[in-house]
């Protein structure tokens, strides 16, 4: 329900805004530009090891001498694209882009409510967001350069690195600090200001979906803030709680107490690391959920074991860390512990991809471009889950451990994953969010391109991986297993930069959309669930009355119904 | 807190003419030339080890002449030449990379100096200079990349800066910088000469990577010459 | 010796427990080709014959849950069957059994540091001289006590040499950054941690020369840290020690 405002000026509008839709945008450009970054860093990465020692073009030119040796790539470099483009796509584009930008925007909607819980709390975490992000980008400026220790920033390396490395902890404190304020607001929203008749079992996917994502951030991130103060204290006030006794470093003896353990970094990193790729992929299986069901104009098939599956997901992701580990010296009781709860934790995911496939078994299915997008996913995630399989298993991941195996797998869990479906509810919540079309030719243009790329690019990483290829090497090519499978780099490096190229049409798009005169409707998928019952876009306020729900969130089909579709919020006679 | 800054900028021009006296003398070692390893290069870049035919280096530590004198000590003026401005002499020091080893293994040179760093191997190198007064660097040098060229801006020869490569862990030099024109590094016969010193009394330290510091007080007159001797022993630094 | 034929698979196996880890990974792979086979079919199926058009409606609710019970159960035996017949067993044995001492095991310590290896092998006396960080030193790269008797014929390089057919327990120390001591062709990785001595084990079953590499982030030079590893007959690993004893002048 609105209530009655004054006008607010420009700046409390649209910059210093409460309003959870404002905020949703204003994370979702951020995050989108930070991603694009993230996405530069890697480009000129792959120029280096596609050509190594050749001079990058375009940008060679225009790097400092700490950077480049004549336009070619200096190691120093390298390192630190690598573990700023790991940090910046992870902690500042996909988790602001899935919890903060879709989270923030869709939520309340779907649930009914005129904002989030705490409104100004809201404003602060993404504010939290920007410093955070701004500090990470900045440290490129330092004479050391940025962070370079991997967005592991495993000790002791980490710990002995230049000044980028503190940056990089000091960015982390605001990132993590605006993850946590964001989590409790999503969990006190869900639970408390669902609309009346809104019972848990009602919420659409996507809601459940945010609100397990929101308690693994706020369980899990404690764990990293704390790291990352002691790996600070350990940089600044000479403490070792990462560094052992003993140390000799370029020849010189460390200047420190000792007695510290560098494990104990990696099981506190990967304490949070691992539910966090949970955050990763949940917020996009959940934008996956809605658009299926839209487009297949029948209710999700098994919607109650996919949400217990979301949440025994989301409780046993607490237990699986150490798989990260397994090559750390541990013994046979701590892996096999490991190894069964890692097998035990694929089962959720596999039910939640395979309740989403059988969902399209007798349905009508429209392939809008959001529905494009989310089909996709299905069969990448698909091979990102199972390529988790060698890796989890002990054995295998001797081979496997820090190859190129690892790089693709996760990769293509996170970007044709989540990225798709980070797309996919771009397209499906457009018209919603700014009563504009999005043009479908374009959108067809945008996605079979980006979905050759994303092939071209992960699928030569695992059989790099294969052939014995370690990650993070500045030149493979030193190593002769490393040579032989060059032409496998290079078809990954033209097909990132091919990548690039396929977003052109998703710009042109936006703006394109802009220019339409013809505005959208307010419900043109012919959706059921409450985001389609405000107008378009949703004033401040969201709802002209407020909604009450009187069933299931994918009522489509229903027999003897009038229309295909039964909305969440409309009282029909039965 | 703050690094002392450079002296050279002190005093008043050098009149060459004053430059009349010398000190001259030898650096002994009491003992044997101690045990060390050859270094292998050739399991770890044989690049490295084909440079030199196969035949493995001797760290260059500590070098013990047959004539019983030590090698590669560091011999400076400490104080006793203060207030004076020198010219600096034309062009950069150098430090080379040839064959994965550090040419030459201990040097001098001038506060305000640039040290170009050299390499003329196939293989690449890491220069890691480690500088307790004037800036640490760790700049990357591929197979014929250009010389990097250092400033050093603040003395440093109490210790003389460490380079080091990363990539070859036996590969390191010291650099010492100074202020004026009055120091040495001792060669195959362990001797050293400081001429065209004004006549005065000086603090001649001597400085040995891996047996530390000794110090000697000399008085020389004018248009006279001193000699002394030093003499290490193996003890821990 | 021949040049080892690399591809885009499996590096070649010169590993005795390499053909262990290698029908895992192949099993494995089949297992998931299926799954991945099996899955796309049924939504390529699914899109053609269910796709919207005209006189074509959805159904409400087509489909009994016991289809995907069925399919959860399978899956969840197929991993168990690996878990506990291939992957437990393999990792117990190279990560536990260490190979006895009548086996005659060669006994080398591999020292990681910033950017390459040093292998350390205790010469005839069979004894390991002593070694402690406040010795390591430009000239001691190893660490040795001069003092310790034991440690005169050491035998310090950078190179690993091991010989066919014989066990090998490596000890692995690292002087500065974490590590990890990978050789492909002999299905090993292990990760080096400062602070710890982690022991491996590992039996070649041919000769050749391979390379050895650094498999974690260790620093600027991390990509150069690799190291040759020849594996020869016992005759010449034989010659070899007694060149490098002699390269001691002893």
């Amino acid at each position: 329900m609105s209530e009655a405002h004054a006008e607010l000026g420009f700046l409390r509008k649209y910059v210093f805004s409460t309003d959870h839709k404002v905020i949703g945008i204003q994370y979702g450009i951020t995050a989108l530009v930070f991603l694009f970054f993230g996405f530069c860093l890697m480009m000129m990465m792959r120029w280096q090891l596609a050509y190594p020692g050749e001079p990058i073009p375009l940008v060679g030119g225009l790097l400092g001498e700490t950077m480049v040796d004549r336009g070619a790539m200096l190691p120093n470099f390298y390192n630190q694209l690598g573990a700023m483009h790991g940090t910046i796509m992870v902690f500042m584009g996909i988790v602001p882009l899935a919890v903060g930008a879709f989270g923030n925007y869709v939520v309340p909607l779907q649930i009914g409510a005129p904002d989030m819980a705490f409104p100004r709390l809201n404003m602060a975490s993404y504010q939290a967001f920007v410093v955070g992000g701004v500090v990470m980008l900045v440290s490129f400026l330092l004479p050391g350069g940025a962070a370079s220790s991997g967005w592991t920033s495993y000790a002791p390396l980490a710990v002995f690195a230049t000044s980028g490395q503190t940056f990089w902890l000091l960015g982390m404190l605001f990132l993590i600090a605006s993850s946590l304020l964001g989590g409790i607001n999503f969990i006190v929203t869900i639970i408390h200001l669902r609309a009346d008749g809104l019972t848990f079992f009602r919420l659409p996917f996507f809601v459940w979906s945010q609100l397990v994502t929101a308690f693994l951030l706020v369980l899990a991130f404690p764990a990293l803030q704390a790291a990352a103060i002691l790996q600070a204290m350990d940089r600044l006030a000479g403490t070792s709680f990462f560094l052992p006794s003993g140390l000799v470093v370029g020849g010189s003896a460390v200047a420190a107490a000792g007695g510290g353990s560098p494990l104990l970094w990696q099981h506190l990193f990967w304490f949070l690391a691992h539910p966090e790729v949970y955050v990763l992929i949940l917020p996009g299986m959940g934008i996956v959920a809605e658009v299926i069901a839209v487009n297949t104009r029948k209710p999700l098939w098994g919607y109650k074991p996919m949400v217990y599956s979301l949440l025994f997901l989301g409780f046993l992701s607490f237990g699986v860390w150490a798989h990260h580990m397994y090559m750390t010296g541990m013994g046979t009781t701590m892996s096999t512990f490991f190894q069964i709860t890692t097998m035990i934790i694929s089962i959720p995911s596999v039910i939640i991809l395979t309740c989403l496939v059988i969902s399209l078994w007798g349905a009508s299915i429209r392939f809008p471009v959001p529905m494009l997008f989310a089909l996709a996913f299905l069969p990448m995630f698909g091979i990102g889950g199972l390529t988790g399989l060698p890796l989890g298993l002990a054995a295998p991941d001797a081979f496997l451990h820090d190859s190129y195996y690892v790089i693709g797998h996760f990769h293509y869990v996170v970007a044709p994953g989540t990225i798709f479906a980070m797309f996919a509810g771009i397209y499906h919540w457009w018209p919603k969010a700014t009563g504009r079309h999005m043009n479908e030719t374009l959108g067809r243009i945008h996605f079979w391109f980006s979905f050759l790329f994303m092939n071209g690019i992960f699928m030569p990483m695992m059989f790099e991986g294969m052939a014995g290829v370690s990650r993070r090497l500045f030149d493979p090519t030193i190593y002769t297993h490393a040579e032989a499978a060059h032409g496998l780099t290079i078809m990954t490096s033209w097909s990132a930069w091919g990548l690039a190229l396929a977003q052109i049409p998703f710009v042109i798009n936006f703006f394109w959309s802009m220019r339409k005169e013809e505005r959208a409707e307010e419900n043109p998928w012919q959706a059921t669930t409450l985001e389609w019952a405000t107008p378009t876009p949703p004033p401040h306020g969201n709802f002209v009355e407020t909604p009450v729900v009187y069933r299931g969130p994918y009522e489509y089909s229903v027999p003897g119904a009038e229309r295909d579709f039964s909305p969440q919020f409309v009282k029909q006679g039965g | 807190m703050f690094p002392a800054p450079s002296r050279a900028a002190d005093g008043k021009p050098w009149d060459p003419a004053l430059g009349t006296a010398t000190i001259t003398g030898s650096v002994k070692f009491d003992g044997k030339q101690p045990r060390s390893r050859a270094i292998d290069m050739a399991g770890a870049d044989e690049k490295c080890a084909e440079m030199h035919g196969g035949v493995r280096q001797k760290p260059e530590t500590v070098i013990v002449n047959d004539n019983g004198t030590l090698s590669n000590v560091f011999v400076w003026v400490k104080s006793g030449a203060e207030g004076w401005t020198f010219p600096m002499p034309e062009g950069d020091a150098s430090l080379e990379q040839v064959g994965c080893m550090y040419t030459p293994h201990v040097q001098g040179m001038r506060t305000g100096q640039s040290l170009a760093i050299k390499t003329s191997d196939p293989t690449a190198h890491n220069v890691h200079g480690f500088g307790k007064v004037n800036r640490s660097f760790n700049r990357s040098q591929p197979a014929n990349a250009a010389d990097i060229v250092m400033r050093m801006r603040r003395d440093e020869s109490q210790p003389p800066m460490k380079v080091k490569c990363d990539i070859h862990p036996w590969m390191n030099a010291y650099v010492a910088v100074v202020p004026h024109p009055y120091y040495a590094v001792t060669g195959e016969g362990g001797a050293f000469e400081l001429p065209n010193l004004p006549p005065g009394t000086f603090v001649i330290e001597a400085w040995h990577e891996k047996y530390g510091v000794m110090e000697q007080t000399v008085t020389v007159a004018d248009n006279a010459s001193q000699t002394i001797e030093f003499s290490f022993s193996k003890k821990k630094k | 010796m021949n040049e080892p034929q690399y591809g885009w698979w499996l590096p070649p196996n010169v590993s005795a427990h390499g053909d262990d880890i290698d029908l895992m990974i192949n099993l494995i792979h089949w297992f998931m080709l299926a799954l991945f086979v099996g899955w796309s079919i049924f939504i390529v199926f699914c899109l053609i014959r269910f796709r919207a058009r005209p006189g074509h409606a959805a159904v409400y609710e087509p489909i009994e849950a016991r289809f995907n019970r069925w399919l959860e159960v399978g899956v969840a035996a197929a991993e168990a069957v690996v878990l506990i017949a291939f992957a437990m067993p393999v990792w117990s044995k190279i990560k536990t059994e260490f190979p006895a001492t009548n086996t005659n095991p060669v006994i080398v310590r591999v020292i990681g540091e910033q950017f390459k290896w040093l292998f350390h092998y205790p010469g005839r006396d069979g004894k390991f001289g002593k070694t402690a960080a406040e010795y390591y030193a430009d000239d001691n790269p190893a660490g040795l006590d001069f003092d310790d008797d034991d440690g005169i014929d050491d035998i310090t390089v950078r190179g690993l040499h091991i010989p066919e057919g014989r066990p090998v327990i490596a000890r692995l120390v690292t002087k500065d950054v974490i590590h990890s001591f990978k050789i492909p062709v002999m299905r090993i990785t292990q990760d080096v941690v400062p602070g710890m001595e982690i022991p491996i084990w590992f039996e070649a079953k041919s000769t050749g020369e391979f390379q050895i590499g650094c498999a974690q982030l260790c620093g600027l030079g991390h990509y150069e840290m690799k190291a040759k590893l020849t594996i020869e007959s016992p005759q010449e690993f034989q010659r070899w020690l007694d060149e490098e004893h002699s390269a001691l002048g002893l």
